[in-house]
């Protein structure tokens, strides 16, 4: 029989406070679970299609593995050809250095210094950047054929140039000295993505600042050196990190350019790689282990990196 | 938003299904595998040629089905990261009935017991086989042994085959009046006359030869100035095929000596010189000789320069003049269903169909010397001295007794090429010491050899 | 205190006047101008040579000096080439597979990067660390232990392996959404969530509104990548009637060892009909795209 009297906000039945009880539970259970099924697809992601590879390889690394078939376990005998019988392998890693420590400053350096040039409200300037970032979509075949015409000794444009300059012909790609610069010069070309990068970065620091200083005098330059660059700073490790880990494995422009000559001038460690995996008889059991090598010398120059960021990274956190 | 994601989900659905669908009904591109689709009278054939090749072999297919009624489904596939597609074929066990395939493919995947073995087809035991004629005593010398695995075994069917020689601009040979090269000239003429032409272009004086083909100063050129001379090859067998060891001797190092002399003065290019536009410069008349292949032959005929020119072959030596025997190859999966049938398109391309395709679109000769004959008029008709030039030459060498590979086909082969790379090329190129390092690349190859 | 003050005739202390002060403001403008005029032209100058290229007759190719403007002007190339190998085919397969790696790459992109960033859970920067290091594998080493994945459950001749992948989430993007979305100021997470929303709902209603320079970057990204994809399209189909665009243009390169310099011209002509969808895409998105990419600049933690 129902008490008619006694107040709707009376103690609840023991039923229902089982029933509440069960929802508030089953919320918080979809609350706790609800980002897992938001990372699940890529978690799934990571572990097939780069951690298993990555193992996978790892355990080729150890056997005479020709790609197909049984792998044979050989232990260290990749590693010890490698280092020690493999002529190639040293100059390799030392023209893969070389191409590094060319490009990736190159590429900073021009990426920022476009990126101030178009930090303007100037007319045109929206065109402008449209056509800085136009390199970057073309295709590359398309791109080196025409680069590989372009520094033709006989009658590329490039040594059009010199001659209208003044200066002395190049051999470029065919000489072994200027091989790699030649090439670290197409990248710089298509230094486009950087640039936006950079740009947005730049418009990010605020203006008080700049006002600031220029009130108190300071030169253009001035202001560059001591704001601009400590604000940017951030980015600029974001970009050393990417721009080291995309040049190691910087491929494609070999290939199609130098196939790795003159005399192993830009014989390219992810080039050789390649050669080795696929050239002739296929040895994937010896790529393998170059790979590796190569992801621990990623790995390593990154981690290197990230620690010396504490020293000249401007954190504004700290400010 | 939520519409547009909706949207785009559900046609990504529909059109994943549409995809499948259309795929399985579009006529004319049946799936390519194991030669069971068309009842055994289908046979799927894979080449790398170009659209204007594809197009020829059509052609003559379609005569060859009208006369035997197996119908060929001939399919192109892209050059560029073909070993890639390959192996992907032999994973996924859906290699076509007979495909295109390089020399070194053919032996690493025949070793590792993934194609057919034509041996009883070749000797026509096989039931039919003699029926199509493809005899092997009519293949120029040493291409079938590039093919033959362990145990005689014939991994695959040799087609095209690349010559070597010089082409040479014969305009500037008159204005330096230098003779020009005949059918026997020897190893000294050709360094004689590269220096002779050395600095005989105004425009840029560069070396009397550029080399686009890395074959002359390899380990494996010098070996036939060795055996031109007299001497011992690098290798034995004359295939290169299951090498046991390589030797140098002293005409080989005569002959290393030759070419390091002619690089060193700059009379003929270096061993890493990558010749990417050397083509372009000769057909300008720009380049005195130019060492390569015969294929680039064709692209000097389409382009049609205004100079004179011509192709001599490989040199001779005091005792003989070798001719390189190198071949690309027809192959097929161990499984094939079809083998008679497949056999027969084989027979039919060699014997027939590369007459026919390369009569209009001169690339290479076929290791099957009657089927030469096609490219050989083909070459001929493109005209002038420049034609009848390339096809004496051309000519020559095929029919050549006397051959010897180009290239090593063994698991050790890349290392050895590294070491080619990081030995050999610097000694050749005068920047180390010869001797020295040829031993020093012997010892390292002999090690490979012995390891793998 | 200024010399002025001091007294008369004392000259007063010269103040460094910046350089940007002393110079007409329009000689500045003018000579950046030229300098924009001299870079964008040779940004440019390779994309028209293609153009030449794509015009000239087949005995015009190889020609050197290479001559900018052709002799004759075939346009019938930019048919020719193309039907060569089947352009309008590979075109719809090649579309169909990129739209749908695109929907895929974005969609399952920016729920990892929205749960990373915004949501409280246990292992979070774990997950985020794992995730971007992916980054940093060589892709070489995952070709073949995929194929074998692939092929052992069947998938040969399909799109679906060059689909699929893209639906598992994508490192690179990840990071973007995560930098993207530390712009987002959290109050907003903090009213839809008191009003009682699933942060399914949060994402879907209000995050993705919010964030459309974000997953505008990452559609031209993905859609660019799929594109130009090659070696996939190569690996896992055999039928030409399934091929994709890339690969119909690598049929023009010519044959190995045994070949011809490739047709030039059908080539160029073909390729600059490849390149016109993710360049209208970059054309028509550039203002989100610019401002997606710029996130990776964004500095406020």
């Amino acid at each position: 029989m129902l008490d008619l009297s006694a107040p709707a906000s009376a103690v609840p039945a023991r039923g229902e406070a089982l029933l509440s009880d069960r929802k508030a539970k089953r919320a918080r259970r979809r609350r706790q679970l609800g980002p897992y099924l938001f990372i699940l697809p890529t978690l799934v992601g990571i572990c097939v299609f780069t951690v298993y590879p990555l193992i996978s390889s790892l355990y080729h690394a150890f056997t005479n593995w020709s790609g197909l078939g049984a792998a044979k376990w050989i232990g260290f005998g990749n590693f010890q050809y490698l280092f020690t019988q493999d002529p190639t392998f040293w100059p390799s890693l030392k023209a893969t250095g070389y191409f590094v420590l060319l490009s990736v400053p190159a590429s900073m350096v021009f990426g920022l210094a476009l990126a101030v040039l178009v930090n303007r409200a100037f007319v045109g300037v929206k065109l402008f950047r449209t056509i800085f970032y136009l390199p970057v979509v073309l295709p590359s075949i398309a791109v080196l054929t025409l680069w590989q015409y372009i520094y033709d000794p006989a009658y590329g444009l490039a040594n059009q140039v010199l001659h209208a300059l003044g200066l002395p012909a190049s051999q470029w790609l065919n000489s072994q000295s200027m091989a790699m610069p030649s090439i670290v010069i197409i990248g710089v070309w298509g230094v486009g993505s950087s640039m936006i990068i950079f740009l947005a970065a730049l418009q990010n620091v605020p203006q008080e600042i700049y006002e600031a200083a220029r009130v108190d005098g300071s030169g253009a330059w001035r202001m560059f050196r001591s704001i601009t660059l400590p604000m940017i700073t951030p980015l600029l490790l974001l970009q050393l990190i990417l721009g080291l880990s995309l040049s190691f494995q910087a491929f494609n422009q070999f290939q199609v350019l130098t196939k790795g000559g003159p005399n192993q001038a830009t014989n390219v460690f992810m080039y050789k790689i390649y050669t080795d995996a696929f050239g002739g008889y296929s040895q994937l059991g010896l790529a393998s282990a170059e790979t590796w090598i190569l992801f621990l010398i990623i790995m390593a120059v990154t981690a290197v990196v990230l620690k010396s960021s504490s020293m000249w990274v401007f954190d504004d956190r700290q400010a | 938003m939520r519409r547009i994601k909706g949207v785009v989900a559900g046609a990504a659905g529909a059109l994943m299904a549409l995809g499948g669908l259309t795929a399985c009904g579009s006529g004319g591109s049946s799936a390519v595998g194991g030669g069971a689709s068309g009842g055994g009278n289908t046979v799927t054939l894979v080449s790398w040629g170009t659209n204007e090749q594809i197009n020829l072999f059509k052609t003559t297919l379609s005569q060859f089905t009208q006369k035997t009624g197996i119908h060929v489904n001939i399919i192109q596939q892209p050059s560029n990261e073909y070993v890639q597609k390959v192996d992907a074929e032999v994973l996924s066990k859906t290699l076509p009935d007979v495909f295109w395939c390089q020399n070194s493919l053919e032996q690493e995947l025949g070793s590792q017991g993934h194609l057919y073995n034509w041996s009883s087809y070749m000797s026509g035991k096989a039931k039919g086989a003699s029926s199509t004629g493809l005899a092997a005593s009519k293949f120029s010398a040493g291409s079938l042994d590039l093919y033959r695995g362990a145990n005689g075994a014939l991994y695959g069917v040799p087609n095209e085959s690349n010559t070597y020689g010089v082409f040479y601009n014969a305009d500037l040979f008159k204005k330096a009046h230098v003779p020009l090269p005949t059918a026997h000239w020897t190893w000294p003429q050709m360094i004689a006359d590269a220096k002779a032409l050395t600095g005989a272009v105004s425009a840029h004086k560069g070396p009397g030869m550029q080399t686009v083909w890395s074959l002359l100063e390899s380990p494996n050129g010098v070996s036939f100035y060795s055996v031109d001379n007299g001497g011992k090859p690098l290798a034995e067998p004359s295939s290169l095929v299951g090498v046991k060891k390589v030797q140098v001797g002293p005409k080989f190092m005569q002959g290393a000596a030759l070419l390091r002399n002619a690089i060193k003065h700059g009379w003929i290019t270096g061993p890493t010189f990558t010749g990417n536009t050397t083509e372009a410069e000769f057909i300008n008349g720009q380049v005195p000789m130019v060492f390569g292949g015969q294929w680039i032959a064709s692209d000097f005929f389409n382009a049609k320069p205004k100079m004179h020119w011509g192709y001599a072959p490989l040199p001779a030596g005091t005792t003989a003049q070798y001719a390189p025997a190198e071949s690309n190859g027809f192959c097929s999966p161990s499984n094939l269903k079809n083998p008679l049938a497949t056999w027969k398109v084989i027979s039919w391309m060699d014997a027939h169909g590369f007459n026919y395709a390369y009569r209009r679109d001169p690339i290479a000769p076929i290791a099957y010397l009657p089927g030469s004959s096609g490219y050989l008029a083909g070459v001929k008709a493109q005209g002038g001295a420049a034609g009848a030039s390339v096809e004496a030459t051309v000519r020559q060498e095929i029919n050549d007794k006397d051959a010897l590979g180009t290239m090593f086909l063994g698991s050790w082969a890349t290392k050895a090429g590294n070491t080619t790379t990081g030995v050999w090329n610097p000694a050749l190129a005068g920047n180390k010491p010869l001797a020295p390092y040829v031993s020093k690349w012997v010892k390292a190859v002999n090690s490979f050899i012995t390891g793998s | 205190m200024s010399a002025v003050a001091l007294g008369h005739g004392i000259r007063p202390a010269r103040r460094r006047v910046p350089l940007a002060h002393r110079v007409p403001v329009t000689v500045s403008r003018i000579s950046w101008y030229a300098l924009c005029t001299l870079l964008a032209v040779t940004m440019l100058v390779p994309l028209l040579w293609m153009v030449s290229i794509a015009l000239k007759s087949n005995d015009n190719i190889l020609q050197l000096p290479p001559k900018f403007f052709p002799t004759s002007y075939v346009w019938s190339n930019f048919v020719n080439g193309p039907a060569q190998i089947h352009f309008p085919r590979l075109f719809v397969n090649t579309v169909i597979i990129t739209v749908v790696s695109t929907a895929g790459a974005v969609t399952s992109s920016m729920l990892a990067g929205y749960a990373l960033s915004r949501l409280e859970f246990k292992g979070r920067k774990v997950f985020f660390y794992l995730f971007t290091f992916a980054i940093f594998v060589p892709s070489i080493v995952t070709i073949i232990p995929i194929e074998r994945l692939f092929f052992g459950m069947g998938l040969i001749n399909t799109w679906i392996p060059l689909i699929l992948p893209s639906f598992f989430g994508n490192p690179l993007f990840i990071f973007l959404a995560r930098q993207f979305f530390i712009s987002v100021p959290h109050s907003i997470d903090e009213s839809a969530m008191m009003d009682g929303a699933s942060s399914f709902r949060i994402f879907r209603s209000l995050m993705v509104p919010l964030t459309k320079p974000l997953w505008i970057t990452m559609a031209i990204l993905a859609f660019q990548m799929s594109w130009n994809d090659y070696l996939s399209p190569l690996i896992y189909l055999n039928s030409p009637g399934r091929y994709t665009l890339s690969l119909g243009m690598a049929t023009f390169m010519g044959t190995l060892t045994s070949g011809t310099t490739p047709q030039y011209n059908y080539y160029m002509a073909s390729n600059l009909l490849y390149m016109i969808p993710p360049l209208l895409l970059f054309f028509f998105a550039q203002r989100y795209f610019m401002m997606g990419l710029g996130s990776l600049g964004l500095t406020n933690k």
